[in-house]
């Protein structure tokens, strides 16, 4: 790269400076850093929490103005990760595109699981805390019915739920959820399977999924980039503020994994990641099978073309699955947050979802 | 990454092959091109592609899963050695253990599930009881309206005390037929 002649050289020697020179800026900002890294906030639309039971809150976001649509929408999180990425930054936030559009909008944060929590399983969330929260918004709002948005693992738990309570479902919208998990594109479908992971020696041992366990399993999804691509990113942009502070609020997100209740994690991943027992309509929830062909509501499935966590193969099949006439599907060429939080979705996909519900609500 | 073979030894040679190639494409001089940070930049994401794609294939390797497996396997029989110590240890002291918990917590599922059982069979039974009775209900009201309806213009002076044995009557009269 030397033998380009002397005005390569000289370019060279100019670039290396202003590199230098950069890298200097971005050591300066290293204080300022750490100290919004300090400051990172969790929820950037105003909320108040209208039930409680156990660990579970439900957070309500208050209308500027009358409520527009008369069904509430309900979002359902996943159990793995805080539910504050659906409200994470004001021009990232996916609440704030359906409070902004005048639904009566609630959030389920599930809380964290305690020791005393590992009993707990898929029918004490479905049938137990879903349908007291379906209930509750019910009364609130005096609605029959309620819409349920439901993201990654949240978004199984509320197929699960229209499917077993379809008279309290008026709008299931899925948005990254795990249904068909006979694929092994993923990492996880291939990790999971019962050759290579005893879940039943795993949950009898440790009680509940430890969140570090979670953590891990995560990152190793794409060590490269999340391990090296990541902080290089962030060396790199550190002088950009609006860079810096999106980053670290996603980093603290993405490190505030919760423990997963261990009976909860055994259903999961014995009867819909080793048996696929979902699409097979012989899910089993309490004393109850959950038949998909029993979703007869209008059905939006959203999914992210390049999710390594739910492959879109993964969530793609839904909408076949399901009893509706009215159903629709969504892609976006982005990753598994990427469709929750980013600039593409927040542009082109949300305002779409939130035509299709308003006029349906 | 090129097509690889389920040996992470023979993946790893190849990638690092290939990291080696791509590092010697990026430092040739090209028409018009400076060595500035943009193609430093240019050339670390093409590495980091390529790794990413080698630990892809690593971590599909049927040697990577099996070595997960027993890794996992180990650790679990370690922690379930270290458990059976413990255990027999607060037994002596006679301590309440996990397990001790987990099979109160058993025994009490177990009692939920029997009692739930038990109230879903009571509400069928009522609520099969509670159809009959509206069914025997409706039949009264069509016999005692048969009754009534032949003892109306008889009873146009009547008062409501007689009104009331009347139909005390005809239920009785009603049970005793067995109808």
């Amino acid at each position: 790269m030397f033998n380009g002649g002397g005005n390569v050289w000289i370019e060279t020697q100019k670039a290396m400076v202003d590199e230098w020179s950069a890298n200097v800026c971005r050591v300066a900002a290293l204080p300022r850093i750490a100290a919004q890294a300090r400051r990172v906030k969790k929820g950037a639309t105003p909320s108040e929490v209208v039930y409680e039971e156990d660990h579970v809150k439900l957070l309500h976001y208050p209308v500027s103005g009358e409520v527009q649509h008369a069904t509430p929408l309900v979002f359902v999180f996943a159990l793995v990760n805080r539910p504050y990425i659906l409200d994470i930054l004001p021009n990232k936030s996916v609440v704030s595109h359906f409070v902004k559009a005048g639904f009566d909008t609630y959030l389920i944060d599930w809380g964290t699981a305690t020791d005393a929590d590992r009993h707990l399983t898929l029918d004490d969330y479905v049938n137990g805390y879903l349908r007291s929260v379906a209930r509750e918004v019910r009364k609130r709002s005096g609605a029959a019915k309620v819409s349920l948005l439901g993201y990654c693992m949240g978004g199984t738990m509320s197929a699960m739920f229209t499917a077993l309570h379809a008279e309290c479902v008026k709008n299931l919208i899925l948005l990254a959820a795990g249904i068909d998990f006979s694929t092994r594109e993923g990492l996880l479908n291939l990790w999971s399977d019962a050759r290579n992971f005893d879940v039943d020696a795993f949950v009898d041992d440790v009680g509940n999924c430890p969140a570090d366990f979670l953590q891990s399993c995560f990152s190793m999804l794409s060590p490269v980039r999340n391990l090296l691509g990541k902080p290089v990113s962030l060396l790199e942009r550190m002088d950009d503020a609006k860079f810096v502070e999106e980053f670290l609020t996603m980093e603290a997100w993405i490190n505030d994994n919760v423990a997963v209740p261990g009976e909860v994690f055994r259903d999961f991943v014995k009867c819909l990641y080793q048996q696929n027992l979902l699409v097979k309509n012989r899910m089993q929830v309490g004393r109850q099978v959950v038949d998909l062909r029993r979703i007869t509501c209008p059905v939006l499935n959203l999914l992210a073309t390049q999710d390594t966590l739910v492959p879109p193969s993964q969530s793609a099949p839904f909408t076949n699955l399901v009893g509706s006439q009215d159903k629709k599907t969504i892609e976006l060429a982005t990753g598994h947050i990427g469709l929750a939080m980013g600039s593409a979705a927040q542009r082109e996909l949300w305002p779409q979802a939130v035509a299709w519900l308003a006029e349906r609500s | 990454m090129g097509s690889g073979t389920d040996n992470p030894f023979d993946n790893l040679t190849q990638m690092w092959l290939e990291t080696a190639s791509h590092v010697m494409k990026a430092c040739e001089p090209t028409e018009g091109s400076t060595a500035s940070p943009e193609v430093f930049r240019k050339g670390r994401s093409d590495l980091m592609q390529i790794w990413s794609e080698w630990c892809e294939q690593l971590m599909r390797s049927s040697a990577f899963l099996e070595a997960q497996k027993q890794g996992m396997d180990g650790s679990l029989a370690f922690r379930k050695q270290i458990r059976a110590n413990l255990r027999r240890m607060q037994r002596e002291l006679q301590l309440a253990g996990r397990e001790d918990i987990d099979a109160l917590v058993a025994a009490v599922r177990r009692s939920q599930r029997r009692i739930v059982d038990e109230l879903e069979e009571n509400s069928g039974r009522l609520q099969a009881l509670e159809a009959k009775l509206d069914r025997l209900s409706e039949r009264i009201e069509r016999f005692m309206g048969r009754e009534g309806g032949a003892a109306e213009p008889a009873a146009g002076g009547s008062n409501g005390g007689e009104e009331m044995e009347k139909r005390v009557e005809a239920r009785d009269l009603y049970f005793a037929s067995g109808s």
